[in-house]
């Protein structure tokens, strides 16, 4: 019998129904496509439930398995010519989600990000963690964190105010 | 007007999916991974033992049977009078004194092989750059991958040194991620799960604290 509770306590269906939510925005965020979003968070919680004892016990199993979504994400496509290719093939997909235009504007022009980009907004507005808390998710310095998402959001704005003087 | 950082979040909130896959898929899956990893970490048990008994015949077996075939592929000729052998630091035959034999590898090269540390290690550094990518400048990039302390161990979690294990597995800190190579499992207890060629394909994971 699979053991659902970690060493902290923490039950992993409790767990995985507050974190799926998030964690699939996040993923959406970072690969651009809400079903391929759904596929890889599944794949990595079964991942955390395979290994519950540790990862439960981690200070962020969130964190870790949102790391382990995104190295699914990459091996998947890591043969692809180029990060745009992939983009383009992701963005061509079925997407079951519908949004608001100016939020589907801003979700391509987020796809456009460097992965790395891409991973830290996925992170601080998907899952709502704090900088600090994705520098330890990451493995990285909070400055990094801070200065990668300094550069995503001047990229951002950049395109937006772009986008929007084609428009007038 | 919103601001960035509230469409951002807007955006998030819209990407939310309040419908979790079943745990039951979920469960399934990892009995699936739990089963895997069983099942590989008993072939690396049996992978072990044939390394074991595959070193012994060579250290033994192959080194007598090597003896016989040089005797006799070997033409019959009388060696020659070792005349350079005092300018040597050591009492060698005369033949590698005055010229190298040329079908005898070099001492040296014989741990540095396709499957060593030495051979895993540029792989690693090239996964290390194409993990980062464009997220970091050029000199990022040298400092965080190409730095020389890459730290190899024995399982992903404990804190000592490993003997690269060619198709065994291995991990290596760096750039403060933990990469996990040639069948590690990288996240639990340290038998194995996937595998990930050198070269081919590394996980970089977060590295989690024992």
């Amino acid at each position: 019998m699979p053991m659902r509770k970690s060493p902290v306590g923490l039950d992993f269906d409790e767990w995985y129904r507050a974190e799926w939510p998030r964690l699939v925005a996040s993923l959406a965020m970072m690969c651009g496509d809400r079903e391929q979003a759904r596929e890889l968070a599944a794949e990595a919680f079964a991942r955390a439930l395979a290994r519950w004892p540790r990862v439960g016990a981690m200070e962020s199993p969130g964190g870790w398995t949102y790391k382990v979504a995104v190295n699914l994400a990459r091996r998947k496509h890591g043969r692809a010519k180029t990060e745009q290719e992939v983009l383009l093939r992701m963005r061509s997909g079925t997407e079951s989600v519908v949004l608001p235009d100016h939020s589907a504007e801003l979700w391509t022009l987020v796809a456009t990000l460097p992965e790395r980009e891409r991973v830290a907004v996925g992170l601080r507005y998907g899952r709502g963690m704090s900088e600090p808390e994705i520098a330890a998710a990451l493995g990285v310095a909070t400055g990094t964190v801070s200065a990668t998402l300094h550069h995503a959001r001047k990229r951002l704005q950049v395109a937006l105010s772009d986008a929007s003087e084609e428009i007038a | 007007m919103h601001s960035l950082d509230d469409r951002l979040r807007a955006l998030a909130e819209g990407l939310e999916d309040a419908r979790p896959a079943s745990t039951e898929r979920i469960e399934r899956r990892a009995t699936q991974l739990r089963r895997r990893r069983r099942l590989a970490a008993t072939s690396g048990v049996v992978a072990a033992g044939l390394i074991v008994v595959a070193g012994a015949y060579a250290a033994f077996g192959w080194a007598d049977r090597a003896g016989d075939v040089t005797t006799i592929d070997r033409p019959p000729t009388t060696e020659p009078a070792p005349t350079t052998a005092s300018t040597l630091p050591r009492d060698t035959t005369s033949t590698t004194a005055t010229e190298p034999d040329t079908t005898t590898p070099p001492p040296a090269a014989g741990p540095a092989a396709a499957g060593s540390l030495e051979s895993a290690t540029p792989a690693i550094r090239a996964a290390c750059r194409r993990f980062y990518g464009s997220g970091l400048s050029q000199s990022e990039l040298a400092s965080t991958c190409d730095q020389p302390e890459i730290e190899f161990r024995s399982d992903c979690y404990a804190n000592r040194p490993v003997t690269f294990v060619p198709d065994e597995g291995g991990c290596a800190y760096l750039g403060g991620y933990l990469a996990v190579f040639h069948g590690q499992d990288p996240q639990a207890d340290g038998s194995g799960d996937f595998t990930f060629p050198v070269g081919d394909d590394v996980w970089f994971i977060h590295p989690e604290s024992d």
